[in-house]
């Protein structure tokens, strides 16, 4: 039971993150990428956390040492992906304010 | 004791890895950094299921060094990236 668990997570955390990786190509504009980019730390990162946790190993170690690292990955992807779109963002408009156009079309 | 299955997943998440590495060499600077930090979540990802699918505990000090050196260096690519507008 748990070993088709552990293979049915697998096989999501694979989907997703193929999912993202094809809508990073797919996209054409940079920002619309950051959103697939960035989601490939939530639910695949989750489903192979799971996954592993469910395998285990035969020390308790390197259980701990997976989640270490997919936590961190978890943690700081967000802020890389922030930084990343306000550098985007500073290089395309010269400013992180609004532009006129989008000032306008707010409600 | 081997765990095919999540060699398996290892080497899917791995065709994603090179993809991205191809996008990221042919798109412009700042669609190239997205597909490079794709690429370094995806590795860490890889990393991990070799490390359970090989079942050996001493192998997962290297995704976590990876998580953390992916992010040092997807950082010090948006400073110069930042500083390179003007």
């Amino acid at each position: 039971m748990k070993h088709d668990a552990a293979l049915a997570l697998l096989a999501l955390c694979c989907l997703c993150q193929t999912v993202c990786v094809v809508g990073v190509l797919w996209m054409r504009d940079g920002f619309d990428q950051l959103h697939f980019s960035s989601a490939s730390s939530t639910v695949g990162l989750f489903a192979l956390a799971v996954a592993v946790v469910l395998t285990g190993f035969s020390s308790v170690s390197g259980t701990i040492d997976c989640l270490v690292a997919l936590g961190l990955s978890f943690v700081l992807n967000p802020v890389m992906t922030s930084a990343t779109a306000r550098a985007g963002r500073r290089m395309r408009y010269g400013s992180l304010d609004p532009t006129k156009r989008e000032f306008e079309q707010q409600p | 004791m081997i765990l095919a299955e999540w060699l398996v997943a290892a080497t899917v998440l791995l065709v994603g890895v090179l993809v991205c590495g191809l996008a990221a060499w042919r798109r412009a600077p700042f669609e190239a950094l997205v597909a490079l930090e794709l690429a370094g979540t995806l590795v860490t990802m890889v990393l991990v299921c070799l490390t359970v699918g090989f079942q050996r505990s001493v192998y997962g000090d290297v995704p976590v060094i990876a998580a953390v050196l992916n992010w040092v260096g997807s950082m010090v690519y948006v400073r110069f990236l930042d500083r390179s507008r003007a």
